[in-house]
């Protein structure tokens, strides 16, 4: 009931501050248990992912299986994207690559999952090479689904969406997906969900609060 | 009663351009037929072009810039090019959001949990919202994941006096087929063409953001 109610207010805020048409400056900094207002939200009810695996190469070469769970009092951010997304993949990695500079020390308990959701285009190496132009190897996970099947039952446990326009072989085709970045926590549950345009400097206090939130006792 | 609204868009329209370099433009503004003998106070200028540097050795770029209508002429940008040194292919892109079925309408919106593939030559698949049927509240958190896709667009409206900017999440110029990935502080040259302007020319930098 006290979550929802928190959840409700932040949702307000962040609702009051798009109309504005001003996207920063909605989670303020301030001290880590005190209610405030984040950008994104918590998903209810719960989702639980720590169930679910897909082959990581920035494991192993070969692809070795990765459990959506974050490390021990840590957090696990997912998100969905593809290789030749020219303009909003780069962009979000990059603030998130901003957040994690912003967060100093507590960013040794965060790690970055890129999941890709072109599985045709996109090989596991690639996706590699990728994510060490954002971050440094110990902080990535780079994910590829062996099939649609096994990565739709993914992307429906996260909530997130994804499409592929209908395409020849060889043929350019687009793609749509989700914007969204997810933290999940050391179970496996996903406990925030950032939208897309969302800061480094906000995604830094958002995490900053929910590490605080999630394992109160650290 | 139009004319309240009227003026207050050309007031906000002046302050504008006042604010983005102190252009001329608002004096002649409210006539927008320009005939021959009147001479536009100002010209199309295109500013801090400028591309994402390659996170990988293969794949798509994206360009950005800034345009400024100085002229009291609605123009419209009909086509952006680079050198084929740089790239095989430019196009104009508009990012957006989607809730539930991506723009074109050329995928199913037949949303599904078993991820299907059709047959081997055609390929449609579509991920599906979580919709809480684990417990069966309603989940109303939906919006949050909307969709993000890419729409080709074959022009963009510049107004008379206007500022029109192509940034991260919004307008921006794809770079297919990149010749080779760009590095930060590489520039090369961007031909613009407007309908009434012509072809302007900007010089673009590569960088990180």
């Amino acid at each position: 009931m006290r979550r929802l109610a928190a959840l409700s207010v932040s949702l307000l805020l962040v609702v009051g501050a798009a109309a504005c048409g001003s996207s920063s400056g909605t989670a303020e900094s301030s001290t880590a248990t005190t209610a405030v207002a984040q950008k994104g939200y918590r998903p209810e009810p719960k989702r639980k992912v720590g169930a679910m695996s897909l082959p990581d190469y920035a494991a192993g070469q070969q692809g070795t299986p990765f459990t959506f769970k974050a490390q021990p009092d840590g957090l696990l951010l997912v998100y969905f994207g593809y290789l030749s997304c020219p303009d909003i993949c780069p962009l979000t990695m990059g603030d998130t690559a901003a957040g994690l500079e912003a967060l100093g020390d507590e960013a040794s308990r965060v790690q970055v999952a890129f999941a890709t959701i072109d599985i045709e285009r996109d090989q596991g190496p690639e996706i590699v090479e990728y994510m060490t132009h954002f971050f440094s190897p110990e902080q990535i996970h780079a994910l590829r689904a062996e099939d649609s099947y096994s990565l739709n039952g993914v992307t429906y446990e996260f909530g997130a969406q994804w499409s592929i326009e209908p395409h020849q072989p060889g043929e350019f085709y687009g793609v749509a997906h989700s914007g969204t970045t997810y933290a999940v926590d050391d179970k496996g549950n996903v406990v925030w969900a950032w939208p897309f345009g969302t800061t480094g400097d906000e995604l830094a206090a958002s995490i900053r609060t929910l590490l605080a939130q999630t394992y109160p006792t650290t | 009663m139009t004319l309240t609204t009227r003026t207050r868009t050309i007031a906000a329209t002046c302050a504008a351009v006042l604010a983005l370099g102190g252009l001329a433009a608002c004096g002649s503004s409210s006539s927008s037929s320009s005939s021959g003998t009147t001479k536009p106070s100002g010209k199309v200028t295109v500013t801090d072009a400028w591309a994402r540097e390659s996170a990988t050795a293969t794949g798509d770029g994206a360009l950005y810039f800034t345009i400024e209508n100085g002229t009291s002429t609605d123009d419209e940008l009909t086509a952006v090019s680079v050198p084929t040194s740089v790239a095989a292919e430019a196009q104009m892109h508009e990012t957006v959001s989607t809730d539930t079925t991506m723009s074109g309408g050329s995928t199913g919106t037949t949303a599904m949990k078993s991820g299907a593939s059709a047959g081997s030559t055609t390929h449609a698949t579509i991920g599906r919202v979580h919709n809480g049927a684990d417990d069966g509240d309603t989940d109303t958190t939906m919006a949050g994941d909307a969709m993000m896709s890419m729409k080709e667009v074959s022009s963009v409206a510049v107004p008379a006096g206007q500022t029109v900017t192509f940034a991260p999440g919004g307008y921006h110029v794809m770079l297919m087929g990149l010749v080779s990935p760009l590095k930060t502080g590489q520039t090369f040259e961007v031909t613009l063409t407007f309908a009434k302007a012509g072809t302007v020319t900007a010089t673009a930098t590569v960088r990180a953001s």
